[in-house]
């Protein structure tokens, strides 16, 4: 949920112009934002999985020192994504534990 | 004086020194190890943990043969799991005298029984499937060859040795040693004063500092070898220990899947573990030139270890004769890990029977002052 | 290679104000920050600072941000925000991977202000979506402008626990409980106030037990504890919780400082391990400072006045200003900072300066 009013920091003035994918399905994005406040803000909570015990893993430090939110970004695992500002058609996967390289 | 004494007092608690306190405690002898950090912190635990019997010196490759034979039943011998597996070893030619070197190396290596042969680049890429064949012309393959924990076989040789009643002590360094006539008859440590009725210098880099202490000059010098870790790729994505001849890289894939990037020791001025952007940058250039897949795979970590380097990069493994009882089992110049199980077996019938079950001519401390050095086998 | 007088890295409240005493001297300063925006912790920090009107005592955190922001603009310090720094070689070469490119900068100093990282708290639970930590939950209301949940609970009541908790109040969430495992809150009373007259719990010898739900959060388990910090069996309560922030502790994140072989001290009431430094931030290798929550975890004045007193101090060797006028301005620096350094919680860390300052000049007789 997006914060539209805040007693402090007034009106949310940007508005979600771009579209990023996450697993096939398309949501709103705000220029600038971060990819997980992206998920966030549309209810998705869940950025990875555990390999061997399949966990739910997201958010957790929210500065990138933690990796828990990695995600596939662009093919690229191991992405934080609370760090990485989104752009317009980004395609984002739910990581499974490390992710597939092609090596 | 108050002296702790045994049959055989060894200094460096690297892979030699360890397999070689297991073989003899294993025979009822009396052993202390001084180490003078921790069991496998140095060369013997950070390199790539290659367990290679093809390009090697000739006087090495029976040895590392019947290395090769004791490593499959190592685990078990030591009760301790050393995360061997014969993943084969792919040695890759880019240059026409390369290849040709190569191909009178394994029919040399061939006749020695063994089981390695040429393969075209095509084969080669069918083994290492992310390698780049555009630069390569063939290579030569051992499938027999493999890789192993290295800090975990080091340590298992040494709680092997412990069980068998060697005594281990750590953070334990060497101050000196006294010499009456020609017999060492105090070795003075940060522990102690010990005394063996043989002394054995297996520390590595540090075994000219040893011998320093007896006026025995030892040629040995060092060199840095510098790693980096990258994060866990899958199965098969570096199967065969893998190098490019001439020094320009090599990949191996842990158990854990994690793969080491690696190239030739370079010559250091001290004993000095950093890593240098220049290392970094090589590797780095390599690893996306011959491994091109590998571009976008996050390194980790990177670490450096220093290696023992003697002339003709084969190791000193003899007594002396003008001091008695003093033994040098170092400088097996980067290339020793495959080597541990047997040279502590050897050294150890040296000391106990007076002769090895495989000929250590090759490795005598002699060689040097005879006046002609064979040429160290390049890659 | 790129070159520098002063290469600053993190450019939080440290880092934005030792870049402000660098410029000013005249030094060439590059700025470096890992995140694309810089501010770092200043830039969350929407409620009122107090102190002296020196310590702009009254501006919220993010105002005192864009008045840094202005002044770097002015002094054309260089940026470079949405920076790695991967390692620093030589003690003074540091390697920067920079819109996807290595970059090699050469600093003849450098100021390490790179701050601090939450403590985690393992109980069953904790890896579930919805458990963060509280600044975390703090960067996504005041930065990203997102609301992580609903219904809160926050562990810790030290002022990262009660101003997070304040300030999701202020975004629109419900904060159910705060739990302190101490007897006692760590943080300023001000802002415990501030929520307790809010409505909210703040339930001391308290801690969270265990997180319920599969694919997130649905709730909590809180339960007393004793004096042996275990949880009193018959106590639990549950709570409807859709979120859970962990506020335990920080510990100061001085990794470059180990790279290039800083001598390290262990200082309990300021996070942890910390670089050995003198007053004049320096630590034991020579040309390397630090500032900050990177040298003990204290707040983000204490963290300006430090970051300034690092740039003083730099610049002076540098030439750039002369050993009077430096320290004069120290003097001035630590004359504030004395404020922050008093009363219970911060004569502790006013000790533990002192310790490090102590034990740093011991260091200097040896070498």
């Amino acid at each position: 949920m997006r914060i539209e009013n805040h007693p402090i920091l007034g009106p949310l003035s940007n508005k979600p112009t771009i579209e990023i994918e996450v697993d096939g399905k398309k949501i709103p994005a705000i220029p600038g934002e971060m990819i997980s406040s992206a998920l966030i803000a549309a209810g998705i909570r869940v950025f990875r999985r555990t390999l061997k015990k399949n966990e739910p893993r997201s958010y957790f430090c929210g500065i990138g020192q933690c990796t828990d939110c990695m995600m596939i970004v662009d093919n690229v695992p191991g992405v934080r994504v609370c760090i990485t500002p989104v752009k317009e058609g980004m395609q984002i996967k739910t990581q499974i534990g490390l992710g597939t390289w092609e090596v | 004086m108050e002296l702790e004494k045994a049959d055989v007092l060894i200094v460096g608690g690297g892979i030699m020194g360890s397999s070689l306190a297991y073989h003899l405690a294993k025979e009822k002898k009396s052993v202390i190890l001084l180490e003078k950090s921790h069991v496998g912190a140095e060369a013997s635990g950070r390199n790539g943990g290659g367990v290679r019997q093809q390009s090697r010196d000739p006087a090495e490759l029976p040895l590392a043969m019947k290395s090769v034979e004791m490593w499959s039943g190592l685990s078990e011998e030591l009760s301790y799991d050393v995360e061997y597996k014969r993943a084969g070893n792919l040695i890759v030619a880019r240059t026409p005298q390369q290849l040709e070197a190569f191909e009178s190396r394994v029919k040399r290596e061939r006749k020695a029984g063994l089981d390695v042969r040429m393969v075209t680049p095509d084969e080669a890429c069918r083994l290492l499937p992310s390698l780049n064949k555009e630069d390569i012309i063939g290579g030569t393959y051992c499938p027999t060859d493999g890789t192993a924990n290295p800090i975990r076989t080091t340590f298992a040789f040494a709680r092997a040795a412990k069980a068998a009643g060697a005594k281990i002590y750590t953070c334990t360094e060497i101050i000196g040693m006294e010499l009456a006539g020609n017999v060492i008859n105090v070795v003075e440590t940060t522990r102690g004063k010990m005394w063996g009725e043989v002394v054995v210098n297996a520390a590595g880099p540090w075994a000219p500092v040893i011998g320093r202490m007896i006026g025995v000059d030892i040629p040995i010098q060092p060199k840095r070898c510098q790693i980096m870790v990258t994060q866990q790729l899958p199965d098969g994505a570096c199967t065969p220990f893998s190098e490019v001849s001439g020094g320009y890289g090599w990949w191996t894939q842990t158990l854990h899947g994690n793969v080491l990037l690696g190239h030739n020791s370079r010559p250091v001025d001290q004993y000095d573990y950093g890593v240098t952007f220049e290392a970094i940058a090589f590797q780095t250039h390599q690893t996306v030139k011959f491994l091109p897949s590998f571009g976008k795979v996050p390194v980790i970590r990177c670490y450096s270890g220093i290696t023992a380097w003697t002339p003709d990069a084969i190791p000193i493994i003899s007594y002396l004769t003008e001091v008695k009882g003093f033994l040098i089992d170092a400088g097996y110049s980067g290339h020793g890990f495959c080597l541990g199980p047997v040279s502590g077996k050897l050294v150890s019938e040296l000391i106990l029977k007076g002769k090895p079950s495989l000929p250590l001519d090759s490795f005598d401390y002699y060689r040097f002052h005879k006046g002609s050095i064979k040429e160290a086998i390049s890659h | 290679m790129l070159k520098t007088d002063v290469a600053i890295i993190g450019a939080g409240p440290a880092g934005l104000s030792a870049a402000v005493e660098s410029a000013k001297a005249g030094a060439k300063t590059t700025l470096i920050n890992e995140y694309i925006e810089p501010g770092g912790q200043l830039t969350k920090q929407i409620h009122k600072f107090f102190g002296s009107s020196d310590h702009k005592a009254g501006v919220r955190g993010i105002d005192i941000a864009t008045l840094l922001f202005k002044e770097i603009n002015e002094l054309k310090v260089e940026m470079m925000m949405g920076a790695t720094v991967w390692s620093i070689f030589n003690s003074n070469i540091l390697g920067i991977v920079y819109n996807g490119k290595n970059e090699m900068l050469r600093a003849n100093k450098i100021i390490l202000a790179t701050g601090a990282s939450e403590n985690p708290l393992a109980f069953p639970g904790w890896t579930i979506p919805g458990v963060m930590g509280g600044g975390a939950a703090q960067t996504m209301i005041n930065l990203q402008r997102v609301l992580p949940g609903e219904r809160v609970l926050m562990v810790g009541a030290g002022n990262v626990g009660l101003i997070v908790a304040y300030q999701l109040l202020q975004a629109g969430a419900e904060v159910v409980a705060v739990v302190e495992a101490l007897p006692y809150v760590g943080g300023y009373s001000v802002h415990a106030a501030k929520i307790a007259r809010a409505g909210v719990p703040i339930l001391t010898s308290h801690t969270v037990k265990m997180a319920h739900g599969q694919e997130k959060v649905e709730g909590a388990t809180i339960a007393e504890v004793d004096k042996r910090w275990k949880p009193v069996v018959g106590t639990e309560k549950e709570l409807e919780v859709d979120t859970i922030c962990i506020a335990v502790g920080l510990t100061p994140l001085a990794e470059l400082a180990w790279l290039v072989n800083c001598r390290f001290i262990w200082v309990g009431n300021l996070g942890g391990y910390v670089p050995l430094y003198d007053e004049k931030m320096e630590t034991t290798v020579r040309g390397f400072y630090v500032a900050g929550d990177a040298a003990g975890i204290e707040e983000a004045s204490t963290a300006m006045e430090e970051g300034r007193i690092a740039a003083i101090s730099a610049v002076e060797t540098l030439g750039l200003m002369t050993q009077q006028k430096a320290c004069a301005l120290r003097m001035a620096a630590y004359d504030r900072l004395k404020e922050f350094r008093i009363g219970p919680f911060g004569k502790m860390r006013d000790q533990g300066k002192r310790l490090i300052w102590r034990e740093r000049e011991k260091y200097e007789k040896w070498v």
